[in-house]
């Protein structure tokens, strides 16, 4: 009995947040759109924002697309940008700093779709892909407006979602570059086939059966479970095992993310009605999804067992809440 | 959006939002 009442305290708490803000520039710097976050191993933040965004009477003060912020929120550094001998792409996306310190830029554009492997001092190690080459879904060697990427550590194994130009999950040797596997919609092989419009016949009756085949374009990883949760555009997210395809069997894909049956009961307004622009982290240990949705502006706390959710914070733009959460 | 190994969460803002913030982890509270 004290065991249920105990599990059942656990359920019912949630987790509590203050806001400050994060990252204040050198005052000669101001910000463009801001479009990811990573934190490495020290507890620093890495910031990936893009200074095409800034308008133009203030180009000149554009910072870096890559800012590091050490724990307090005090400035470290900043680089990155167009150079020679590497490819930096058009819009920048995503950013991600493995557990050996390499930061992993993604991006998308029409001239430079390619993620770069650079070091941390913005040296770049290995970009060996070849840009704008992309042939497709099948193609193993170059990937296609990468949005964003994850190394798991135990197995040193780059995931890349490359859903903005092709619709899958490829996994590279985060060492060697050396494909690994990929997997598209549904753990299948990934297609070139079109996707049909989001208010096409095929997909409304696709989302009726709860699915939807849209390229996946955030990916991350709980590590404790050893599981890869991938965002697939739509109101849904979905864990899945590392090896992709084929493991996704029914009982190890299911959903845990925002759909309009789980906050039934709420106001109208409070309901997620856009989630294919959130994206989701896990807490250390493991417990709560975090899901941000662009419409409304919102963060979702989930229970990862229950698959409860709560809204932690109204959309406005004063301090703490939000305008637009990004896409990574 | 990210978060650090003590349950802190990192938010960032595309389009007009162009900010960062940070959400320190306070602990649990009941619903």
């Amino acid at each position: 009995m004290a065991i249920a009442e105990t599990a059942l305290a656990q359920a019912r708490e949630v987790p509590k947040f203050q806001v400050i803000v994060v990252a204040r520039l050198p005052a000669r710097w101001v910000w463009g759109q801001v479009s990811s976050v990573s934190v490495d191993e020290r507890d620093h933040a890495w910031i990936l924002q893009r200074p095409s965004s800034v308008r133009t009477d203030q180009k000149e003060r554009a910072a870096p697309p890559v800012l590091e912020f050490d724990a307090d929120g005090v400035f470290v550094q900043g680089w990155g940008g167009p150079g020679e001998g590497y490819d930096w792409p058009e819009i920048e996306h995503g950013i991600y700093v493995d557990p050996k310190g390499y930061v992993w830029i993604g991006g998308n554009g029409q001239d430079r779709p390619q993620p770069d492997q650079v070091h941390q001092g913005g040296q770049v190690r290995d970009a060996d892909r070849q840009e704008g080459r992309g042939k497709g879904n099948g193609d193993t060697r170059n990937v296609n407006m990468a949005a964003d990427t994850f190394v798991h550590a135990k197995t040193n194994e780059l995931f890349v979602a490359d859903g903005y130009g092709n619709k899958r999950i490829i996994v590279f040797d985060a060492d060697t570059g050396a494909f690994k596997r990929m997997w598209g919609a549904f753990g299948k092989p990934p297609s070139d086939a079109r996707c049909p419009g989001p208010r096409s016949p095929r997909i409304r009756a696709i989302r009726r059966k709860g699915r939807n085949g849209a390229g996946p374009r955030p990916v991350r990883s709980s590590c404790a479970r050893g599981a890869r949760v991938e965002r697939r555009s739509g109101l849904r997210l979905r864990p899945r095992r590392q090896a992709g395809a084929g493991v996704h069997a029914r009982g190890q894909v299911r959903r845990a993310g925002v759909r309009r049956s789980l906050v039934r009961g709420a106001p109208l307004r409070q309901r997620p009605d856009r989630c294919q622009h959130g994206l989701l982290a896990t807490t250390a240990r493991q417990r709560f999804l975090y899901v941000a949705s662009r419409s409304p502006a919102r963060i979702w706390v989930l229970d990862a067992r229950r698959s409860s959710p709560r809204l932690v914070r109204p959309a406005r733009r004063g301090t703490g809440e939000f305008s637009t959460c990004s896409t990574t | 959006m990210n978060t650090d190994s003590k349950g802190n969460l990192y938010t960032t803002e595309v389009q007009d939002g162009k900010r960062a913030q940070k959400f320190v982890f306070m602990g649990m509270e009941k619903k």
